[in-house]
């Protein structure tokens, strides 16, 4: 009875400490260096020592700064440009070409630009977010303001409601369906573009402490960034399928693969 | 024409093609429809039968011609579509009651009204319930009670049954005269189905495709109340033998 309710928690986490073993037993047979790959207990160590001596703090600090920052911003810009792309057909005649030649373009690599134009700070990391977030939340946006029914607005018609009406009872609800599957999406691809944006150049965050330990040939350090960086991306996902459902429980959701 | 609740004059509706020559969708047609009468309009597909709909409506405008109404420009309609055009985030009441919210006319009285109506589709119970809880013939009677709650003397349906299979639909047609002879409202009924205009209808307005117009227009004389018994009287049978052979 119990396994049955928790068995998708209790499986990865009996399934944990084996991989642990797995791991101990291949540094102990094969004799890895340690330069190449630490023990368990090693890397778990110098995670504590990481927080003890408090320096991991603030790159947690900066790199949660950006994508938080960023993700706010892009939604905003996105939500606002994807409403009047889809409100005012000539607007979208006039700019869709070119937000799909900078939608082609692989947004990282404008990465490079943005640390030469913003510099080492968390300007130019917050930017390449907004950019990386606005566009997928813009074209869903679009998208969900084209789905709406005709007769949906025939039926306001009919009730004579004004055009804020309409905002409010339908497309703005019609909207958010839309916009929290996209943030879902957007919130992966925020953190790729600030980690990106950090390997680049910058003075902190977790993407800054991939480049130096890489540089140091510190592989625990290395190690412990990309730790660290899985615990902010699963909490993250997490936090916006927990909110999702709240917020479209009149919706049969589709079953993730996480949580 | 004292009595009246819409009258068409001479509505015609063109549209324009660039390569081929103009489509007329309507051409000439008048009606007087009475107060709290039950009129339906049958015909082939493509007749025009919703494009004058949506124009008495007011959701599409006439090429030319006028509709005078019995309240003016502003007539409070109702209108109910094939698919019931439910939002999927508001439970049953909350969709029944949308107009009233819409138009800030939630009054203590409307509520008790809307209250009423609910109970009369048989709603009452799933009152909390979604709209993907339920089923096609209950989603469309929602769709009739909201259609209702503001009180809008003139209601028009468009083939609102023409999705549901023949024993909800027969069921739901008894329920709709049930409802149309409590609330006295005038109703404008599309649909291709010939037996289900002549089981509601005062009279079936007969249309003839390209250009739309109507060909004959035909007094349902049967007793009402109507339920069970009309559908086996040789009378409905003849009715709909004649239509038959009208439509072709």
């Amino acid at each position: 009875m119990v396994y049955q309710k928790y068995r998708r928690i209790l499986l990865p986490v009996l399934l944990f400490p084996i991989l642990i073993i797995i791991w101990e037993l291949y540094i102990r047979i094969f004799e890895v260096p340690n330069y190449l790959l630490p023990r368990p207990l090693e890397l778990a160590g110098s995670m504590v020592d990481l927080f003890a001596t408090g320096g991991v703090g603030k790159h947690i600090i900066v790199t949660m700064k950006e994508i938080l920052i960023g993700t706010v911003a892009g939604i905003a810009i996105g939500l606002v440009m994807g409403y009047i792309m889809a409100k005012i057909k000539f607007i979208e005649r006039l700019i869709m070409p070119f937000v799909i030649i900078i939608q082609t373009a692989p947004k990282i690599s404008l990465a490079p630009l943005f640390i030469l134009w913003m510099g080492l700070g968390i300007e130019s990391k917050v930017a390449l977010v907004i950019l990386v977030v606005s566009f997928p939340i813009m074209i869903n946006q679009v998208s969900a303001l084209r789905s709406i029914e005709e007769n949906v607005y025939n039926l306001l018609h009919v009730f004579k409601a004004t055009k804020l009406q309409i905002f409010m009872h339908v497309e703005l609800p019609y909207s958010v369906e839309m916009l929290l599957s996209g943030v879902k999406l957007a919130l992966t691809q925020a953190m790729t573009g600030a980690v990106i944006g950090e390997m680049i150049g910058a003075k902190a965050g977790l993407g800054y402490l991939l480049t130096l330990g890489s540089e140091t040939y510190d592989i625990r350090m290395i190690l412990n960034a990309v730790i660290l960086l899985s615990a902010i991306g699963l909490t993250l996902y997490l936090l916006s399928e927990f909110v999702e459902r709240k917020a479209l429980y009149w919706k049969e959701l589709d079953k993730s693969v996480i949580g | 024409m004292s009595d009246y609740s819409v009258v068409l004059k001479d509505l015609n509706k063109v549209y324009n093609n660039l390569l081929k020559d103009d489509t007329v969708a309507l051409k000439d047609v008048n009606l007087e429809i009475g107060q709290s009468e039950f009129i339906s309009i049958i015909g082939p597909s493509g007749c025009g039968k919703s494009t004058l709909l949506k124009i008495i409506g007011n959701l599409d405008k006439a090429t030319s011609g006028e509709i005078l109404y019995k309240d003016g420009v502003n007539q409070q309609l109702g209108f109910v579509f094939q698919d019931s055009v439910l939002l999927p985030w508001k439970n049953v009441r909350e969709n029944a009651e949308f107009p009233l919210v819409i138009q800030k006319k939630q009054t203590k009285e409307n509520e008790e009204k809307l209250d009423e109506l609910l109970e009369l589709a048989g709603l009452t119970e799933f009152k909390t319930a979604l709209p993907r809880e339920l089923s096609g013939g209950m989603k469309q009677r929602v769709s009739i009670v909201r259609a209702l709650s503001y009180d809008a003397p003139l209601l028009l349906m468009d083939e609102p049954f023409g999705a549901l299979d023949a024993l909800t639909r027969d069921h739901l047609n008894e329920e709709l005269l049930k409802i149309w002879q409590k609330t006295k409202k005038t109703i404008i009924f599309v649909t291709h189905s010939i037996e289900e205009a002549v089981f509601l209808s005062d009279r079936v307005v007969v249309m003839s495709p390209r250009p739309g117009r109507i060909k004959e227009i035909v007094s349902i004389d049967l007793p009402r109340p109507r339920g069970e018994v009309t559908r086996n009287d040789p009378k409905f049978s003849e009715y709909n033998k004649y239509l038959r052979g009208i439509i072709g």
